[in-house]
C-alpha cells in the first residue's frame, strides 16, 4: 500500500484515514496496464458464453418486429417486396439479354442472397457496439457477442430470403443444378470473411465514427462490383453479363484474396444456376483472404477492446 | 494471483485515467495531436482514481460515498469489469449483477418478460433457472400484467422496480447498486433495502453507491470515502460516513456568502452550568450578530449531523435592531445521543417586506454531545437522524 494509513486503533478493520498528499501523482510505471490480447483465451471464453450471441440475436429480431402491425411476417414480406421490385427492374432493363437458359431475375436474386448474408451482417454489425452502450456498461461478457449476434440476425434474414428464391425457381420451372451441393462450401468461405469484417468495422467505429457514415456508401459499391462482374469466362458468356474483371492470371487470384466475396458469389451462381463445379484456385485464394480478414479483425477487435466502455 | 472464493472483490493499487486532451475526434484536432506527438510531447491524462486498495469478502456489504465526480461510478464499472483499470489489478469472482442507472440494460422495445430472460441469460443463467425465479421477480416488481407490455411504456418507477427485481433475484455473487433506489418511492426503497439484506444474508457481496448517507449506514458494514480521485478513508460504515459528514460541513462553511447584510460574530453553545453538552440536559446557546439595518424577521437555528439537513429546527421571530445584538436560546432538554453535530443558522425577513438584509442557511459552529451511544437499527432499516428518547422497558 503506497498511501500511509493512520489507523485510529490497532484493531483489524478499524477506520483508516489516508493522507492524500502521500499518494504519488502517477502510479509506478511497472503497474501501468499493458494490454496484451490473449486470442486463444478469449476465443475459449467466447465459446463458453456463446449462448449470449443467440440471446442478443433473438432480442434484436424480436425488437425489430415488435411495434410492427404485421410483426414477424415482415421478415418474409421484405424479401418478397424487394423481389417484386427486382422483377420489374429485370423486365424493363434492356440490353441484359438472358442467356444460358437462366432467367435474369434468378441470376440477380441468387447473387443478392449470397451477398445479403455478408452485407446485412456488416451493415448491422457496424454500429452494434456503439448502440449497445448501456448493456455493455452493465454486464461483463465477451464483447464479440454484439457484432456476432448481428451475423446471426443477418443469417436469419437471409434464410427468410430463400423463401422467395424457392418461389422464383418454381415459377420459372427452373431447378437448381446438382452442383448446388457445393453451396455450403461457398458459405463456409463467406463466414470467416463476414466475422472478420464485422469485428473489424464494429471495433473501429467505436473510436472513429466516420466509418459509420462511410459503410452505407461503401458496401453497395462493393456489392455492385462483386455481384455484377463475373470473374470467369464461362460465367461471363453464360450470363451475358458486363465484361469480367481480371479474366486471367495472378491478378485475378490477388483480387480473390482482397475481395473473397466476388469469387464466392461467382461460384455460387455458377454452381446453382449453370451447374459448374467449384473453381478451386480462386476459392483457395478466397479462403486465404477470408481467414486473413478473420484473424486481422479479431486481433484488432481485441486490441481496441480496452477502450470500448470508455468511448462508446 | 491467489484464487478467491466466489463473491470476492479484490483490488490492488488500482489507478484509472482518462485522456484529458481528447476533445472531439475532428480532423483538425487529430492533426494537432499528431503534431504534438511529433514534437515528442506526452499525452495529457486526468487521473480519476488513484491507488485504490480493496478487499471485500463474500457476503459483505461495502458502501462507496463521496461528492459528485469523485470516481465512485468509475470504480463500480471496474468492479463490474466493463472498463479496465489503467494500472494495478482488480478481480471480481463470480456472477456480477449491476444496477447502475435507471433502465440501463433494459431494452425498451422488449416486454418485461423478455427483458428478464435476456438479462438472466447475459448473467449466465439458463432458461430453466430464470423461469424458476420468474414469478418472484414479477411479484417483487409489482407490475402484474404489465410484464408482457413493452418496457418503454412503463413508468420510471415500474422500470426501476423491474430492474432492481431482475438484478436482486437472479442471485448474482456480486451485486452493484449505484444511486438508483433514490428514484423509487419510500415504500419501495424500504422493500429494496429488505431484499438487499436478504440477498446479502444468502452470501451475495454488495457494493452500494449513494449520496443518501442514512441508507449507506443502514445497508453497509464497511464504507470507502472517495474525494477527488483519492481514497480519503475506509473502515466501518458509520465512522466513514461521519467523517464524510464533517467534511461536507467544512465545505459548506467555506462556500457561504460573506457579503450578506447580517454577520455572525460569535456563537457559544454550552451544557448545564456552562459545561459539556449532554443528552437530555439543558443547553444554552448564545449568538452575537450584527445587522446592517433594522429588520423584522425570523432567526432559525438547526442542528444537523454535518449536512444541511437538520434533525430539528428552532425559530425566533422578532424585530432586530440595526448594529450588534445578542440572541440567547435555552433548550430545556437536548434530544440527541452522543455524537458530533453542527449548528446551522439562517436569518430571513418575511417575503416582500422591505429590507433584504438576511443570512443564508449556513453552518455556525459544531459541537460534541455526550451521552448514550446511538442505538443501531436492525440491518436493512435506515435511521434518518439520531434522536435521543429516554425510555423504560418492561417485559411480562
Amino acid at each position: 500500500m503506497s498511501a500511509i494509513a493512520e489507523p485510529l486503533s490497532e484493531e483489524d478493520g478499524a477506520l483508516k484515514v489516508y493522507d492524500v498528499s502521500l499518494v504519488p501523482a502517477d502510479p509506478p510505471a511497472e503497474l501501468l496496464y499493458q494490454h496484451k490480447p490473449d486470442l486463444l483465451g478469449s476465443a475459449r471464453e467466447l465459446l463458453r458464453r456463446g449462448e449470449v450471441i443467440f440471446t442478443l440475436a433473438e432480442r434484436d429480431i424480436r425488437a425489430q418486429y415488435k411495434q410492427a402491425v404485421l410483426g414477424i411476417a415482415w421478415a418474409l414480406l421484405t424479401p418478397l417486396v424487394s423481389l417484386v421490385m427486382l422483377f420489374l427492374l429485370a423486365k424493363n432493363v434492356k440490353g441484359f439479354s438472358i442467356g444460358g437458359g437462366v432467367p435474369l431475375i434468378l441470376n440477380m436474386y441468387v447473387g443478392l442472397v449470397t451477398w445479403g448474408l455478408f452485407g446485412g451482417a456488416v451493415g448491422g454489425g457496424a454500429s452494434s457496439l456503439v448502440s449497445n452502450k448501456s448493456l455493455m456498461a452493465k454486464s461483463h461478457f465477451p464483447r464479440e457477442c454484439f457484432p456476432l449476434s448481428q451475423i446471426l440476425g443477418s443469417a436469419f434474414t437471409s434464410l427468410m430470403a430463400t423463401v422467395p428464391l424457392a418461389i422464383l425457381f418454381a415459377a420459372y420451372g427452373f431447378a437448381p443444378r446438382s452442383a448446388s451441393m457445393w453451396a455450403p462450401l461457398y458459405l463456409l468461405i463467406e463466414l470467416p470473411m463476414t466475422v472478420g469484417l464485422v469485428l473489424l468495422v464494429s471495433s473501429v467505429i467505436v473510436q472513429m465514427r466516420d466509418l459509420q457514415q462511410i459503410i452505407p456508401i461503401l458496401m453497395p459499391l462493393v456489392m455492385i462490383i462483386s455481384v455484377i462482374k463475373p470473374m470467369s469466362v464461362e460465367t461471363h458468356h453464360a450470363l451475358h453479363a458486363s465484361p469480367t474483371f481480371f479474366v486471367h492470371g495472378w491478378l485475378r487470384l490477388a483480387y480473390c484474396v482482397v475481395n473473397p466475396m466476388a469469387p464466392v458469389i461467382d461460384n455460387m451462381r455458377g454452381s446453382v444456376l449453370l451447374g459448374f463445379g467449384p473453381q478451386w484456385s480462386m476459392l483457395l485464394c478466397a479462403a486465404i483472404g477470408a481467414c486473413c480478414y478473420l484473424v486481422g479483425g479479431y486481433v484488432l477487435f481485441k486490441k481496441l477492446e480496452v477502450n470500448f466502455a470508455d468511448l462508446s | 494471483m491467489p484464487t478467491f472464493p466466489k463473491g470476492t472483490v479484490h483490488a490492488e493499487q488500482v489507478w484509472k485515467r482518462f485522456r484529458a486532451d481528447r476533445t472531439l475526434p475532428l480532423f483538425q484536432e487529430q492533426i494537432k495531436l499528431f503534431g504534438r506527438w511529433l514534437k515528442g510531447e506526452r499525452r495529457d491524462y486526468r487521473w480519476v482514481l488513484r491507488d485504490i486498495n480493496l478487499h471485500v469478502e463474500p457476503g459483505k456489504t461495502h458502501g462507496i460515498i463521496g461528492v459528485n465526480g469523485s470516481g465512485k461510478s468509475t470504480l463500480l464499472k471496474m468492479i463490474c469489469q466493463t472498463t479496465f483499470p489503467s494500472a494495478g489489478s482488480i478481480t471480481s469472482v463470480g456472477r456480477i449483477g449491476a444496477l447502475l442507472e435507471v433502465r440501463s440494460g433494459i431494452h425498451p422495445d422488449l416486454s418485461g418478460r423478455q427483458n428478464v430472460f435476456l438479462y438472466g441469460n447475459i448473467l449466465g443463467l439458463t432458461r430453466a433457472e430464470i423461469a424458476a425465479k420468474f414469478d418472484d421477480i414479477v411479484d417483487f416488481a409489482e407490475i402484474g400484467d404489465a410484464i408482457d407490455r413493452q418496457v418503454k411504456f412503463y413508468s420510471t418507477g415500474m422500470a426501476i422496480r423491474l430492474g432492481f427485481a431482475i438484478a436482486a433475484f437472479l442471485e448474482p455473487d456480486i451485486l452493484l447498486v449505484d444511486e438508483v433506489l433514490a428514484v423509487g418511492d419510500a415504500r419501495f426503497q424500504q422493500k429494496c433495502l429488505e431484499r438487499i439484506s436478504q440477498v446479502v444474508a444468502n452470501g451475495t457481496t454488495l457494493f452500494y453507491v449513494s449520496h443518501d448517507l442514512p441508507t449507506v449506514e443502514a445497508v453497509c458494514d464497511r464504507a470507502m470515502w472517495l474525494a477527488d480521485s483519492y481514497v480519503r478513508a475506509d473502515g466501518p460504515a458509520r465512522d466513514v460516513v461521519n467523517l464524510y459528514r464533517a467534511s461536507v460541513e467544512e465545505q459548506a462553511s467555506m462556500t457561504v456568502a460573506h457579503d450578506t447584510g447580517v454577520r455572525i460574530l460569535k456563537v457559544e453553545i454550552t451544557g448545564p452550568d456552562g459545561g459539556q453538552v449532554v443528552s437530555g440536559e439543558e443547553v444554552n446557546l448564545r449568538i452575537v450578530a450584527e445587522s446592517e439595518e433594522a429588520m423584522f424577521g425570523a432567526f432559525h437555528i438547526g442542528v444537523s449531523q454535518g449536512t444541511a439537513m437538520p434533525v430539528f429546527v428552532l425559530r425566533y421571530a422578532s424585530s432586530f435592531p440595526e448594529g450588534q445584538f445578542e440572541l440567547r436560546c435555552k433548550m430545556h432538554s437536548l434530544p440527541l445521543p452522543k455524537g458530533r453535530y453542527s449548528l446551522w443558522g439562517a436569518m430571513r425577513a418575511p417575503r416582500n417586506s422591505g429590507p433584504t438584509a438576511n443570512l443564508p442557511w449556513q453552518p455556525l459552529t459544531s459541537f460534541e454531545a455526550f451521552g448514550p451511544i446511538p442505538i443501531k437499527a436492525p440491518s436493512g432499516v435506515m435511521v434518518l437522524s439520531p434522536v435521543y428518547v429516554p425510555a423504560d422497558w418492561e417485559l411480562s
